[in-house]
């Protein structure tokens, strides 16, 4: 599938859920590193 | 996932940040660690907003078979009975990588069911990504 023209701006402003429920803005993934995130269907 | 799971190392040795993003509820992490050997960052996206933003497939148009919609249709009720599976299963899933600086060097999205990049894949498009910020 071709990439789309993503917004990395609005990437990184949505928020992932941890283990315990708590927000964890995307962004925060690459701040500080180059970041590889795999996308997975579902959990099982 | 196991093959993500057994060389989760080959991406701290890059020294970068490796983690998943499901869809399903946090509470079958435990669950899915414990199925899959994964240890690393573990999220979930239940909005599907980063899922939908990066242009990953969902439902039948993102099937490119009729045997997809099959075993997706088949993986949904046995997921359902069993009560096993968390997240949409018609959601489909990819990967991309990311440098500091916000630039996706690399992206990938399932075109079907099982469709993934390996982990050669990936750790060669961290190569090239960290090959050009040098």
């Amino acid at each position: 599938m071709q990439k789309p023209n993503i917004s990395i701006e609005s990437l990184g402003a949505l928020s992932v859920l941890n283990g315990h429920g708590e927000s964890l803005q995307l962004a925060s993934l690459w701040k500080s590193q180059t970041a590889v995130l795999v996308f997975v269907r579902h959990f099982g | 996932m196991a093959e993500l799971a057994e060389q989760k190392h080959r991406f701290k040795e890059k020294n970068t940040q490796l983690a998943v993003i499901g869809s399903g509820d946090p509470a079958y992490f435990k669950e899915f660690r414990e199925k899959t050997g994964y240890d690393g960052l573990l999220f979930s996206d239940p909005s599907l907003a980063a899922f939908s933003l990066l242009g990953f497939a969902r439902g039948i148009t993102g099937m490119m078979s009729i045997r997809s919609v099959f075993n997706a249709v088949s993986a949904f009720r046995q997921g359902h009975r069993q009560g096993s599976v968390q997240g949409s299963t018609l959601q489909l899933g990819g990967a991309i990588v990311i440098n500091v600086s916000g630039a996706v060097r690399y992206y990938f999205a399932s075109a079907k069911a099982g469709d993934h990049p390996t982990v050669d894949e990936l750790i060669r498009a961290l190569d090239r990504s960290l090959r050009r910020t040098e």
